[in-house]
């Protein structure tokens, strides 16, 4: 085989290998979407059912129009939008301040700190529910968003800390070390030199928090009490009844809930991939 | 760099938030007390938070609007309404009590008071209630769950109760007639057997975490009870006679009828709905609700047509067995600073106006004996209002939930009966003392 | 001027100006070198110690105590007993502790291990395919990822179900030569998944996996991202293969990246609490609890037992430290002399 033929054959076998992760993936969400567009009968079934048979706007047509618990499910969003947002840029900020401190100096605590942030993170999160609650009601922030804003910047930030520093250990001190020397102050080298090194890390770090804090539930649910500010995985769960469940509901509004992640996603992704990294490792 | 303004101006911000709200000052929204206008009502101007579960349909959404609007003209005072999800009101309230941010006023499941009130989360409104002549007239059987130690601290505000679901074109088709005594009921049920088919149960035997349901009726017909409080502690009463009896008749529904198949005896009542909906099933103790998910998982096959409720009989035919009595209340909640409006709130909300408007409204049955009676000239509603009338609860103890599903105490002592590895009085006595650990823990 | 360098240096330290009395920090000198890291941790740490360690503490504190609602209410709380090590003890004694330390651990391992291997694959696999391609299979991916977890748990739940399920649709497709051969049957109709706990778990291992290799292959790509491309051009100069080249080169970098998503991973398999909880219907099958589902349904079920509850995720939370101590243990000895 011509060393050209292989190459091709290679990149077939690449293509149908990226194509198979793609439906392994994709299945149960489209399974989700499907569901949202199936009338209820053949959602209750004993027999598979692979596509809606008519697809039926029942279910899309009564999150949009009848809304969730007396608002339309745009309030939801926008108020899961709001939380997921800042406590992602709040968490940003505050993680890579925290990252590059571990990372780049040597202090008192600094183990102690690293073994802190492993621990907490160890803990299950419904264990700490009572206590976190009257601690945020202690702060005054109960029933507001920026309670939740601040409870997710403390859920992720552990995480993001953790997984940041090892991004900013990987990049050469060298690199800090000729800017100190070109007579750049250190905001100027954190901001030229480190941050667009840190940047593909820094993405994948906030997709994390911005998922986790998207879906978070408890909290959400107990630290909020008027309805007008709850986040949309608390609306998610007014379709489940005293005696019964809306599963096409669900899955419609579970679905209107991926998108603006997918969104998200797309937004940011293009710093990961960028040849920016590259660029500023050769210059 | 507009970023970096952004990043600047956010983290401040927090920081700024966490820093003062640490201070202690509190940005909640405290309503001002405001000073009632010498002329105007006596609360004028002040606000009650009422908790309701579920989602607020539109029916739901005007029947608060109406009552609030009420509240306001008799009071003065405004209410505002919250909606919990119903999965999740237990987390609700476990964290309003922690952090005492809970409602003034709040929707309940019956079966959940007793739990509350061990906690201490409820307010005692034995002379609120004793005080009025409207909830004077709800019949005093109905208010078992609420009574605790011979005080109230909830009142009824829409009840409901189960009933024989069973195939009534099976019944045309056989010649069955809804049975009026315990005899003809397993003869029906074995009639189904024989001609529908050896797959099919002709009565099904409901094991699985809502079995008391099922079970309850047979053996307060037969004039047993699980356990009663007496000098201070619980004593359980399943080695009696009458439970006995009951409990016989249950388990030989399998065992020595063979009305029900032998491999299906952790079945609970949501399972049973599925078979009845694939038409493997006669007959089972469930609700009203039961009709609409069964037609739509059946996708139309069977539908009301073929559909319909009798009340469970007493043994001897002296009408209907006394049912699970389910439902919901209205409390008042410990921690309320208002505690006297939230009062006038309850009895306004449970009051013969709204508290019939709010059973009707919301699919359950009214309390009030006359609206009750009105409603039981629907014949389809005449099995649940007939049984409704001489409904029972469980024990109103807080660890009867642990007693009846999380333990599943007599669940397993039919199972025992069934498998015939132990005998009837033997598995009782078990059950008896095991239930007795249980509920005086 | 002092205006413009304190907005300059909030873009670095942003919380610092609002909440500090260091002496003004001017360009390169500003401030001692010494006190740079605590500055840079201290919004961190005051999130942290708050909203975490506190609460921390008080779980702790609970768990040797007799906790119920009583205990726990704002207004008028009756106070806690203290019970000393009552609430271990009963743990150790309870059969389900075994059970539930069972599942958790064999869960944790096969899906960590599982997770791991699948997510570095598509990892590599997405820095060697196309940009389009690659944007194409990392969005479905992601989808996987964003989907929230209740909807997680009801698809999976539904794709095994018993009658209507797309699996035993798709296991009756096979050839029966082949499912007797692998399986030992070849009829799959009507094969409850969820009342057997070994096959709820396997549900509960693919449902978990799928929803987390999205996160180990974006970590993967990301850290391969930042491989300086020159590393690799220089390997295939030397004539190198695939094999070696990430033995040589991929896998040296990406070591610490690794180190971590282990470690993550094993401390969030351990805690799955949400799609167990779901699929296994609530807290009714005593023999499915893991160890979180079980502190749950203590502290939560009625009548709720905080106190044991806490103690059962202390004793969670030390199980974890024990089983991580390796890793933390070469975090001191290497990181910190460097």
């Amino acid at each position: 085989m011509s060393p050209l033929a292989r190459k091709r054959l290679g990149r077939v076998a690449l293509n149908a290998a990226g194509v198979a992760v793609f439906l392994f993936a994709v299945f149960p969400v489209y399974w989700m979407v499907a569901t949202a567009f199936k009338p209820n009968d053949q959602i209750f079934t004993t027999s598979f059912i692979p596509f809606p048979d008519p697809p039926s706007m029942d279910h899309v047509s009564r999150v949009f129009t009848q809304g969730v618990a007396g608002n339309s499910i745009w309030r939801y969003l926008l108020n899961s939008t709001i939380v997921a947002l800042s406590a992602v840029v709040i968490g940003a900020v505050f993680a890579l301040l925290a990252a590059t401190a571990v990372a780049r100096f040597r202090f008192r605590f600094r183990t102690s700190f690293l073994i802190l942030l492993l621990i907490v993170q160890m803990v299950p999160a419904e264990a700490l529910l009572i206590p976190l609650f009257t601690m945020v009601k202690r702060l005054g922030l109960y029933d507001q968003l920026l309670g939740l804003i601040v409870i997710n910047v403390g859920l992720t930030l552990p995480f993001s800390v953790w997984m940041l520093r090892t991004f900013v250990a990987a990049v050469p001190k060298e690199l800090e070390e000729a800017s100190w020397i070109d007579g750049a102050g250190r905001f100027t080298t954190f901001w030229r030199v480190l941050f667009p090194l840190v940047a593909p890390g820094l993405v994948a770090t906030s997709i994390f928090s911005f998922i986790t804090t998207w879906n978070e539930f408890v909290f959400a649910l107990t630290l909020i009490g008027d309805q007008g500010k709850y986040t949309m995985p608390v609306a998610l769960q007014f379709f489940v009844g005293q005696r019964s469940t809306d599963w096409g509901g669900i899955m419609a509004a579970s679905t209107l809930m991926t998108i603006p992640v997918l969104i998200f996603f797309l937004l940011v992704q293009r710093r990961m991939v960028s040849g920016l990294v590259a660029g500023a490792v050769k210059g | 760099m507009k970023i970096v303004k952004i990043a600047v101006a956010t983290s401040v911000t927090a920081a700024l938030a966490l820093g003062l709200a640490a201070c202690g000052s509190d940005s909640g929204t405290t309503e001002p007390t405001g000073t009632p206008a010498a002329s105007g009502p006596k609360f004028a101007g002040q606000t009650l938070t009422v908790w309701r579960l579920g989602a607020p349909t539109d029916v739901a959404d005007k029947y608060m609007n109406d009552l609030n609007a009420k509240f306001k003209e008799v009071t003065g005072a405004d209410a505002k309404v919250q909606w919990i999800p119903w999965p999740d009101a237990q987390k609700k309230w476990t964290a309003a009590l922690a952090g005492g941010e809970g409602p003034d006023v709040t929707e309940f499941g019956n079966d959940q008071v007793a739990a509350w009130v061990a906690q201490d989360a409820l307010s005692d409104i034995t002379d609120v209630v004793k005080g009025d002549s409207e909830l004077q007239q709800i019949p005093q059987n109905l208010w078992s769950y609420e009574t605790i130690d011979g005080k109230v601290y909830a009142a009824p505000w829409g009840g409901g109760t189960r009933a024989v679901l069973y195939r009534k074109d099976w019944f045309d088709k056989l010649g069955i007639q809804a049975p009026k005594t315990w005899d003809e009921l397993v003869t029906a049920a074995k009639t189904i057997v024989d001609k529908q088919g050896k797959d099919v149960d002709g009565f099904a035997f409901n094991g699985g975490s809502d079995a008391n349901m099922s079970l309850s009726p047979f053996v307060w017909s037969a004039g047993g009870d699980f356990a009663s409080f007496e000098a201070g502690k619980w004593v359980g009463k399943l080695t009696e006679p009458g439970f006995k009896e009951g409990f016989q008749f249950y388990t030989d529904l399998v065992a020595k009828d063979g009305v029900s198949g032998k491999g299906r005896l952790t079945q609970n009542s949501v399972d049973i709905a599925q078979r009845f909906a694939a038409g493997k099933v006669g007959m089972y103790v469930t609700g009203g609700w039961d009709i609409a998910a069964i037609k739509e998982q059946s996708k139309g096959k069977i539908d009301e047509s073929k559909m319909g409720f009798f009340s469970l009989p007493n043994k001897d035919g002296s009408g209907p067995a006394p049912a699970f009595q389910g439902g919901n209340d209205i409390a008042i909640w410990k921690d309320t600073k208002n505690a006297e409006l939230a009062a006038e709130y309850l009895k306004l909300a449970s009051g013969k106006e709204f508290g019939v408007r709010y059973a009707k409204e919301g699919g359950l049955l009214p309390l009030y004996p006359d609206a009750l009676t009105e409603m039981g000239t629907d014949p389809a509603q005449k099995p649940f209002t007939d049984t409704f009338a001489v409904a029972k609860g469980f024990p109103a103890s807080p660890n009867w939930a642990e007693a009846n599903d999380t333990k599943a105490v007599l669940q397993n002592a039919a199972r025992s009966v069934i498998d015939g590895k132990k005998t009837v009085d033997q598995a009782l006595a078990d059950a008896n003392g095991e239930l007795e650990t249980i509920l005086n823990q | 001027m002092a205006q413009t360098s304190t907005v300059a240096r909030g873009g670095g330290d942003p919380s610092a100006p609002a909440r500090r009395h260091s002496p003004r920090p001017r360009r390169r000198t500003g401030l001692p070198n010494w006190l740079v890291p605590y500055v840079l941790l201290l919004p961190g740490l005051l999130v942290i110690a708050a909203l975490l360690l506190y609460p921390l503490y008080q779980m702790v504190d609970m768990s040797f105590h007799q906790v119920g609602l009583r205990q726990i209410r704002a207004i008028n709380p009756t106070p806690a007993e203290f019970v000393g090590l009552d609430n271990y003890n009963s743990i150790f004694e309870s059969d389900l502790f075994w059970t539930s330390l069972r599942n958790t651990v064999v869960f944790a391992v096969v899906t960590v291990a599982l997770t791991l291997l699948l997510g570095t694959l598509v990892g590599l696999l997405l820095n060697k395919l196309g940009p389009k391609m690659s944007t194409f299979v990392v969005v479905g991916i992601m989808a996987a990822w964003a989907t929230p977890p209740t909807a997680q748990a009801v698809v999976w739940k539904w794709l095994f179900d018993s009658d209507a399920g797309v699996v035993n649709w798709t296991l009756n497709l096979l050839p029966d030569w082949l499912s007797n051969l692998v399986f030992g049957r070849s009829d799959w109709s009507g094969q409850p998944w969820f009342n057997d706990t070994i096959t709820l778990y396997l549900v509960l291992i693919v449902a978990v996996v799928w929803a987390s290799f999205p996160f180990i292959a974006v970590s993967v790509l990301a850290g391969l991202k930042s491989i300086p491309s020159e590393l690799y051009e220089a390997a295939r100069m030397d004539g190198a293969t695939a094999m070696s080249t990430f033995r040589k080169i991929t896998f040296p970098l990406l070591k610490p990246v690794f180190s971590v998503l282990v470690v993550l991973s094993t401390i969030w398999d351990f805690k799955v609490f949400t799609q167990l909880y779901l699929l296994a219907g609530g807290t009714v099958n005593r023999d499915a609890f893991n160890l979180s589902l079980w502190s749950y349904a203590e502290a939560f079920s009625s009548p709720p037992k905080m106190g044991l509850g806490a103690a059962i995720a202390v004793v969670l939370t030390g199980i974890l430290l024990v089983i991580t101590f390796v890793y933390v243990r070469n975090i001191i000895k290497t990181e910190d002399v460097r």
